[in-house]
């Protein structure tokens, strides 16, 4: 239908009815209004036992002791400290953390890969011809548990895990984002298999290829960019969570941010903040250039 | 490869073959290396037919026969071996937009090749020359390095074909091969499949809605109504007002469920999607 512009734009359409019998009047009321005051009073009621729970009090913030103590942390930002080396020992840091998030990025995928080519139904063969078998269905769900397993619990949790096993370093926490991501991954790029036109893939199972064959012929041409594009933003991810991993002990970054912290040393806190923040900027920056090369 | 079909019939909607009749029990008996065509109108069940044929579904009665064996009396296995020597051609080409054409053709010959093989023909394509043939029969050989998304519709299609050319089949299921194609291109294509066939002693079933095409180029035509075989019998003795009849209005074609690009105009909004990633 083409774009009408104006009651002008009509002038042969006859109207429906030349005159009202009786004087229409304007709706007193949006009938969906009670609902909308309803949901946003109930919400209301609900917040207000959860911020009772979480001692929510922001104006403890405001007191006189609290203002001067974060006064004097604060005044200590300027200038950051810029002291050679110091700095030596921040790109080190932040070398550091680069290495564990590329290292725990690269072997969640090595472990999302095939988990998630178990998970997803994109390649099944038994459900060619009708419902899937019991067999391949309950492996299926099998995998999708771990890989829930894997999500739920936090890298930070794994990391306070892995610190005990392996010591504190970097080790535990290339392995807390392994298995942590491991599982984000698994569960991501599973969806996105099945989510994508698998109707090419399963022609070449219907035709007799092998599942893995499918998937690069048939599955993975459709999915390529769209799985890289989410591996390289949960690279980004794990550059951020890094840094925090390094507050328990799993080194780099966060660890000398968390020892100037306990410090109060407010000119080095400020300066790896700058440089944790060009580093966040840096890995968003190279995650939007790759993935605006996939298109 | 032999085909036989014995009162091989289709229901829609769901496992124990709940919902209505797509295929009546149907009858149908192919010598290696015999052409033929199935013809009817629309919704008639030449698609499914073809699709029982190829193992991608179960009838709910009776048996599909390929060289005398039953595939779903087969282990998975097996049935899946079996699958490689039948090759079904769907309507709609099934190729990735950002696959090269190159690719796209040798992804027909998978079965054939090993996974590393396979996995080695994605960095440097292994088979350049068996591409390069089949899309020589078709006219498409400077299309070779092109990625599809570049292609027409038309050219989708013949390079979709040119897989059957590399596959390592027995059995050609070609289902409209000519759809997207004009009437010179359209009888160029098939001359070249049946030639092909012919050559290999490959047995052809072709589903056709251009009964004049199907007349003109197969000795055996075959009439699907409504899920039934109305007639069987060689082109030449088919008389028109048995064609009249098959494509005539009136007792309703049953509609077969699940076929791409059948999706009702009045679909639900979609539910908002959750994405914890």
């Amino acid at each position: 239908m083409p774009m009408v512009h104006g009651p002008h734009a009509l002038p042969h359409l006859p109207l429906q009815s030349p005159r009202r019998v009786a004087p229409l009047r304007p709706p007193r009321q949006d009938p969906a209004w009670r609902g909308r005051l309803g949901m946003a009073v109930l919400a209301l009621a609900l917040l207000w036992p959860a911020l009772q729970a979480s001692e929510f009090r922001p104006w403890e913030m405001l007191d006189a002791h609290s203002l001067s103590v974060a006064g004097r942390f604060l005044a200590g930002f300027v200038p950051p400290a810029h002291g050679s080396d110091f700095l030596l020992l921040v790109a080190q840091a932040t070398w550091r953390t680069v290495a564990m998030a590329t290292c725990g990025v690269s072997l969640a995928l090595l472990l999302a890969l095939p988990l998630a080519l178990l998970a997803s139904s994109a390649l099944s063969i038994s459900s060619l011809g009708g419902r899937m078998a019991t067999g391949p269905a309950v492996l299926r769900l099998a995998v999708r548990t771990a890989l829930v397993v894997l999500r739920t619990v936090p890298e930070l949790v794994w990391a306070l895990l892995f610190v005990r096993v392996v010591g504190i370093g970097p080790t535990a926490g290339v392995l807390a984002i392994a298995l942590a991501y491991a599982g984000m991954l698994g569960k991501v790029f599973a969806e996105i298999l099945e989510s994508s036109d698998t109707v090419p893939a399963r022609v070449l199972l219907g035709n007799g290829s092998g599942r893995l064959q499918a998937f690069f012929y048939g599955l993975l041409p459709q999915c390529a960019a769209e799985l890289t594009s989410y591996l390289v933003y949960r690279w980004e991810c794990a550059i951020r969570s890094s840094v925090v991993l390094g507050f328990v002990g799993a080194g780099g970054l966060g660890q000398r941010m968390d020892e100037s912290m306990k410090m109060f040393a407010g000119a080095e806190v400020a300066t790896m903040l700058m440089v944790f923040v060009a580093l966040v900027a840096l890995a968003d920056a190279l995650s939007t250039a790759l993935r605006r090369n996939l298109r | 490869m032999q085909l036989e079909l014995q009162g091989a019939g289709l229901r829609g909607g769901g496992a124990g073959g709940s919902g209505r009749t797509i295929l009546q029990p149907l009858a149908l008996r192919m010598a290696a290396g015999e052409q033929l065509a199935v013809v009817g109108p629309s919704g008639a069940g030449k698609t499914s037919l073809l699709h029982l044929i190829a193992g991608a579904r179960r009838p709910d009665s009776g048996h599909v026969l390929l060289d005398g064996q039953d595939p779903w009396a087969l282990t998975g296995v097996q049935r899946h071996h079996l699958r490689a020597r039948v090759f079904l051609a769907p309507q709609q080409p099934p190729l990735p937009p950002r696959q090269r054409v190159v690719t796209a053709v040798l992804a027909g010959r998978l079965p054939a090749m090993g996974f590393w093989r396979s996995l080695a023909s994605l960095f440097y394509p292994l088979e350049i020359p068996a591409a390069f043939e089949a899309l020589c029969a078709f006219g498409l050989e400077s299309r070779l390095f092109d990625r599809v998304d570049r292609l027409s519709g038309g050219e989708r299609q013949r390079v979709s074909l040119a897989r059957a050319l590399v596959a390592p089949a027995q059995l050609w299921l070609l289902d409209e091969p000519l759809s997207a194609l004009d009437p010179v291109l359209a009888g160029q294509v098939i001359g070249v499949l049946r030639e092909e066939a012919a050559r290999r002693g490959i047995t052809l079933l072709c589903s056709l809605h251009q009964i004049d095409l199907a007349r003109q180029h197969f000795p055996r035509l075959v009439g699907l109504r409504a899920g039934a075989v109305v007639f069987d019998q060689s082109a030449a003795s088919l008389q028109q007002e048995q064609v009249d009849a098959l494509y005539a209005a009136g007792a309703p074609a049953p509609a077969t469920p699940g076929e791409p690009g059948t999706a009702g105009p009045d679909l639900p909004a979609p539910p908002v999607a959750l994405h914890c990633r």
